[in-house]
């Protein structure tokens, strides 16, 4: 197993370094482009909502990413001390049937979490350590040895 | 990240938005602000030349839904071109691929005003 670990700054000023520092981990695991891709907007999708709803844009707020490589799956932890954000609580957005003038403009960010990713865990210890746990499982093909 | 807007061709009324870099909650709010800009002169007809960023995020959606609806309700639209794959899937898992109009360059969203 392979693991890195690193604290941000809670700001959307963060969004850049830490896709950096996710997709550079990803690589390194040999996950394919899109895989890489898909953790990249997982994590920016929840971190964009910790800053805005969990941390309301205050300044000398952190969040800890931690990105681990394992045999079967690959993993992004996203940890913070904020009241926390679940991204369970999500409804999916009604594009099929609404006019473009009733769709609300946001609301797709939790809803990508999960489509996106092959597993999604969150433990909700508010104001201790709130933790999203994202991963994507590795082919077959790659767990042959 | 990098936008620049121009006339589409002379004596155009649709405006090109050359986008360049990866769009997300921090740098959709630079777009939003040029978007405006056209929308205080008016400008109702848009394209936006997706070919030089290669990352977007929900934040990036939600500015372009507002701009598709005040250009639709101004009879104008906002068309998208040279949507790179990455990009692409994240309009098409939101559904978007089904409420704008996508173009595979500039040239073939122009044509279609």
């Amino acid at each position: 197993m392979r693991e890195v670990r690193s604290k941000f700054e809670a700001t959307l000023d963060s969004l850049e370094l830490i896709r950096h520092f996710v997709a550079e981990f990803m690589a390194k695991a040999h996950l394919p482009d899109d895989q890489i891709n898909n953790f990249e907007v997982a994590v920016d999708e929840h971190i964009s909502n910790l800053v805005e709803h969990a941390f309301q844009n205050l300044p000398g707020k952190t969040v800890t990413v931690t990105c681990r490589d394992e045999r079967s799956k690959s993993q992004v932890i996203i940890a913070d001390k904020s009241e926390g954000f679940d991204p369970r609580n999500y409804s999916i957005p009604d594009v099929e049937d609404a006019a473009i003038y009733e769709m609300p403009p946001g609301g797709f960010g939790n809803y990508f979490i999960f489509e996106l990713m092959d597993e999604v865990e969150y433990l909700h210890r508010p104001f201790v350590k709130n933790e999203l746990i994202l991963a994507v499982y590795k082919h077959q093909a790659d767990q042959v040895v | 990240m990098e936008i620049q807007a121009y006339q589409a061709e002379q004596g155009s009324d649709v405006q090109v938005l050359e986008i360049e870099g990866r769009i997300d909650a921090k740098t959709a709010s630079e777009i939003e602000q040029e978007l405006n800009s056209l929308k205080e002169r008016q400008i109702v007809k848009i394209i936006i030349d997706f070919s030089a960023v290669n990352y977007i995020s929900s934040g990036g959606l939600r500015v372009f839904l507002t701009a598709l609806k005040w250009t639709k309700a101004g009879n104008g639209d906002l068309k998208l071109a040279s949507l790179e794959k990455n990009v692409e899937k994240i309009f098409k898992l939101a559904g978007f691929t089904k409420i704008f109009n996508i173009f595979p360059d500039v040239n073939n969203a122009l044509a279609a005003f």
